[in-house]
């Protein structure tokens, strides 16, 4: 478990994380965390676990993670923009992440890697997944009352520690570093990229987050299956749109916006 | 409350009767007062006090939202029949009426909802958007099959009240 008061010690945040609940079994933080807000606990409050019985992923698929290794945790925020501009705060997020990846190999001295965004929100180093975001909102009339953004980042598990299914798919940091990643630190230090940014996006109404995410990605050209809702269509990441939304060309040249579905990637 | 809300609310206090209204909402007030002078019903004054005290929360029943039953019976717009209303989407997603695949639907056909029940799951790019009943009734349709694409303003449910 994170020990609170040496966290909070580390912590040089104004609000994020200030508000902090470590716990050591949770069916899930973002569950966690939207009691929370049902109860009032103010923007920033983070939730971290060491282990998830119900982590999830998108749709509920599982989210893997032994004990104590990664970080798993839940923030709350109170976004006052509009449900448009403020659903580009998945891109954003994954934005975040890789800014603070980046700067820690790069005070590591670690050269050897490559680190994207993957539409929408996954981070993904060495071609495999590093990190995972899944993003739950309450709304009410048209506005957002609450959101949590829970994170899923591989910091110290062992390629094998993630089950035979997934050990080809994903990576940890420490694998790329080649040595043990503080959680207490990284959390910190993530902390503090993400209110920075966060607060920037909500006065900027999120305009500006598009070409942050474009400027990390690698999906450009490449090859995707995506699913509209009504069925499958192979096609080209061709761009993102003003809204995030991803822009892919067929294989008769038309260029089609997602706004609803997901790619699948080949 | 954004703009395009109080745009709507003052054409619908225009073509009523009513000569002063008032509505608050997650901290913000909006105020509108008829001029007894004019002949279209155009309004005298609008204004918004927006203040940030408390954090929104989703406590389903305390929360002011819980009241806009005066709106609801004066406005034409998203009402079909003499007590159904409509559950409109907020934003273009792909719809569920569970929170998983194997999940239970939020709700069927035929069910009560209370103010504050969660309805469906709105998602686009990761963003899973909980719709929460702003009005208390009965489900009488469910207008759009799970998994399905969504426009804004698309049509999601007819409720009727009681």
């Amino acid at each position: 478990m994170i020990d609170k008061n040496s966290f909070l010690k580390k912590l040089n945040t104004d609000i994020f994380g200030r508000h902090f609940y470590s716990l050591d079994t949770i069916d899930s933080t973002n569950r966690y965390a939207l009691e929370l807000a049902r109860s009032g606990k103010p923007q920033g409050t983070v939730v971290a676990a060491d282990y998830q019985t119900g982590g999830k992923g998108r749709l509920n698929r599982s989210w893997i993670s032994p004990p104590g290794k990664n970080l798993l945790f839940s923030i709350l925020l109170y976004p006052q923009t509009t449900i448009e501009s403020a659903q580009k705060i998945t891109l954003g997020a994954a934005v975040s992440v890789h800014k603070t990846i980046t700067r820690l190999l790069a005070d590591l001295a670690v050269k050897d890697y490559t680190l994207e965004v993957k539409w929408p929100n996954d981070v993904i180093a060495n071609d495999k997944k590093l990190c995972g975001i899944l993003t739950e909102s309450v709304l009410k009339n048209n506005r957002i009352a609450a959101l949590v953004m829970g994170f899923g980042i591989n910091l110290n598990m062992d390629p094998d520690e993630a089950g035979v299914d997934l050990a080809s798919g994903v990576i940890s940091l420490k694998h790329i570093a080649g040595k043990e990643i503080n959680r207490q630190n990284f959390l910190s230090a993530f902390l503090r990229q993400f209110e920075a940014d966060y607060f920037d996006m909500e006065k900027q109404s999120y305009i500006n987050v598009v070409a942050q995410w474009k400027a990390r990605s690698n999906c450009f050209g490449k090859s995707i299956r995506v699913n509209t809702g009504y069925g499958l269509e192979d096609a080209v990441f061709y761009d993102l749109s003003e809204q995030g939304f991803l822009m892919y060309k067929t294989s008769d040249g038309t260029i089609r916006e997602l706004a609803a579905g997901e790619a699948l990637w080949q | 409350m954004d703009l395009k809300e109080i745009r709507q609310i003052i054409r619908i206090v225009e073509s009523s009767n009513i000569n002063e209204f008032e509505l608050e909402e997650d901290g913000s007030r909006l105020r509108i007062i008829k001029s007894h002078n004019s002949k279209n019903g155009s309004y005298q004054s609008a204004t918004t006090e927006i203040s940030h005290q408390a954090p929104v929360t989703t406590a389903p029943v305390s929360n002011p939202i819980s009241v806009p039953a005066p709106i609801v019976q004066e406005t034409p717009v998203h009402e079909t029949a003499a007590n159904i209303l409509e559950v409109r989407s907020p934003m273009v997603g792909t719809f569920y009426r569970a929170p998983s695949p194997d999940a239970d639907p939020y709700v069927e056909a035929g069910d009560m909802v209370s103010v504050g029940q969660t309805l469906c799951i709105v998602e686009a790019m990761k963003l899973m958007n909980e719709i929460e009943s702003e009005i208390s009734g009965k489900i009488v349709k469910i207008a759009v099959e799970n998994a399905q694409p969504v426009e804004y303003n698309q049509v999601l449910f007819l409720i009727e009240t009681s």
